[in-house]
């Protein structure tokens, strides 16, 4: 029987991370990209490399982790982004974030886009099961 | 898709408007605390429909961003429909009977969080939505004392919304040092590889909260949750799956994981003659279980399990709860529940007509403070 409790938590943590994706490629399209928001989102893929690569020796915030939803790392895990692993595809897309000169490249945003579509995935995965259709 | 959109939000916009109108102007009692807002809420998704509506939406270019909009507004809808309109519409006597009973414990706990409200509708056991602090539990738990332990379960999501990071602590960063580690050491030949240690951190990351629910109902009414946690693992028959290893995305991890959880949370709270009670009852119990499936020593090492214990207590005193021992109220849950499990241990034949003497004197009228 799965758990209301923790779906709907893992629901937030996925629609939370929609939004704020969706933001930045929204400014990204009309050419400016607000600098906290790409704090925001270089920290959400920090949680999120914790799930693709959990036996590796990068030191990890755990509030980060459990804010990544885990169905999502589980669907990226399996996949691969221009003939890189994907966890190594996200963690250049973080170090572009993080640095404010950089502008963002049509990979980058060709990765917020995949990353956007795959946590809407996860959105609507994780609501189903909440609401058992 | 942007040929379907008009329609849609037509339709959507019938939808809230039918539930607007399916919901009371006021509502009291215990229902006013969590429901005042209701309204405005479904009127707030009202607006935004029609926002959506006067919005570019037969535009081609617009379709996946309408959409998406759409869809947020509908989920929340349902949501709505699903879980907080039944509330107000249903609200029974039992419900409000459960609901007060409740928020008597958490007066005396000194509970910091939302109160919820309770209702006895569920046809999924007990579950909660954190967010809209409600409960659902089945039909009849109003005149039954063994299961509202679980209610602690329940609050505990709550408590994890509010502040994970309390209540998860550091365990995360363990359990990767714990699959770090077993990767050094492990045999080469063992078939526990890599894949299956990531798939036991990833699983723990959604395992947690679970584990964490779990020390937290200990910690609040302590072993009656553990006796419980046996008497519903026996009920359905999910004792014989007890030693799994969901790695598939399952939020609950193995009852038995879940059973050294509550047990580590009684022996620190200083309570090992009833953990060693509770263990030898389910160690009965485990003998006609499954055995455990591969790994299953990897994944629920007890001293992950320890953590969990640890890491909750402190979060809980730390933020003022009342460990259950020190519970006096004679219609504290904690009180009432213990008894109850104590009394049906010592005289199985004679526990009915206490049960029953104890809903009405604790159910019927608890006292409850006009605020949390």
């Amino acid at each position: 029987m799965p758990d209301i409790g923790t779906l709907s938590y893992e629901y937030e943590q996925a629609s939370g991370l929609a939004e704020k994706l969706g933001a930045l490629i929204n400014q990204s399209d009309v050419g400016h990209v607000d600098r906290e928001l790409r704090l925001q989102v270089a920290l959400a893929l920090d949680g999120l490399v914790s799930l693709l690569d959990p036996l590796s020796e990068e030191a990890h915030d755990d509030d980060l982790t459990m804010r990544t939803p885990v169905g999502l790392a589980r669907r990226l895990r399996r996949k691969d982004f221009e003939g890189h692993s994907y966890v190594d595809a996200v963690r250049g897309l973080r170090g572009q974030l993080r640095s404010a000169r950089q502008p963002l490249s049509a990979g980058d945003l060709q990765l917020l886009r995949e990353l956007r579509g795959a946590t809407d995935h996860e959105v609507a995965v994780t609501f189903r099961r909440m609401v058992r259709r | 898709m942007h040929r379907s959109l008009p329609g849609l939000a037509a339709d959507l916009e019938i939808r809230a408007e039918t539930l607007m109108a399916a919901l009371p102007e006021s509502v009291d009692g215990p229902l006013a605390e969590r429901m005042r807002d209701l309204r405005p809420r479904v009127g707030l998704l009202l607006e935004e429909t029609r926002v959506l509506q006067r919005s570019s939406l037969a535009d081609p270019g617009e379709a996946q961003s309408n959409l998406r909009a759409f869809q947020m507004i509908s989920r929340e809808l349902r949501l709505i429909e699903q879980h907080d309109a039944p509330f107000v519409t249903r609200f029974s006597d039992a419900d409000r009977a459960l609901t007060l009973f409740s928020w008597a414990f958490l007066a005396n706990i000194g509970w910091p969080f939302t109160r919820p409200l309770v209702a006895t509708f569920s046809h999924e056991y007990y579950w909660v939505l954190p967010r809209q602090a409600l409960i659902g539990v089945p039909v009849n738990e109003d005149q039954r004392l063994l299961g509202l332990v679980d209610l602690c379960h329940e609050l505990g999501h709550i408590a994890f919304l509010a502040d994970a990071a309390a209540f998860h602590g550091n365990v995360l960063s363990e359990v990767k040092a714990w699959a770090v580690s077993h990767r050094r050491s492990r045999d080469p030949t063992s078939t526990f590889d890599d894949t299956f240690l990531a798939d036991v951190v990833t699983s723990w990351r959604l395992w947690l909260q679970e584990f964490v629910c779990d020390a937290i109902a200990t910690y609040l009414v302590g072993p009656a949750y553990g006796w419980q946690h046996l008497r519903l693992t026996c009920v359905e028959g999910d004792h014989a799956m007890m030693h799994q290893v969901p790695l598939d995305g399952e939020e609950h991890p193995a009852d038995e994981a879940r059973m050294r959880v509550i047990l580590a949370t009684l022996a620190l709270l200083n309570d090992a003659a009833q953990a060693d009670a509770i263990r030898s009852h389910w160690l009965g119990l485990a003998a006609f279980a499954d055995p455990p499936e591969p790994g299953y020593e990897v994944a629920y090492p007890d001293a992950l399990l320890s953590a969990v214990a640890e890491t909750v207590i402190m979060a809980c005193e730390e933020k003022g709860l009342r460990r259950y021992g020190l519970a006096s109220d004679s219609c504290d849950l904690a009180v009432v529940a213990n008894e109850a499990w104590r009394r049906l241990r010592a005289d199985p034949s004679s526990y009915k007509d206490w049960e029953r003497m104890t809903i009405r004197q604790c159910l019927e009228a608890p006292a409850v403070p006009a605020t949390p």
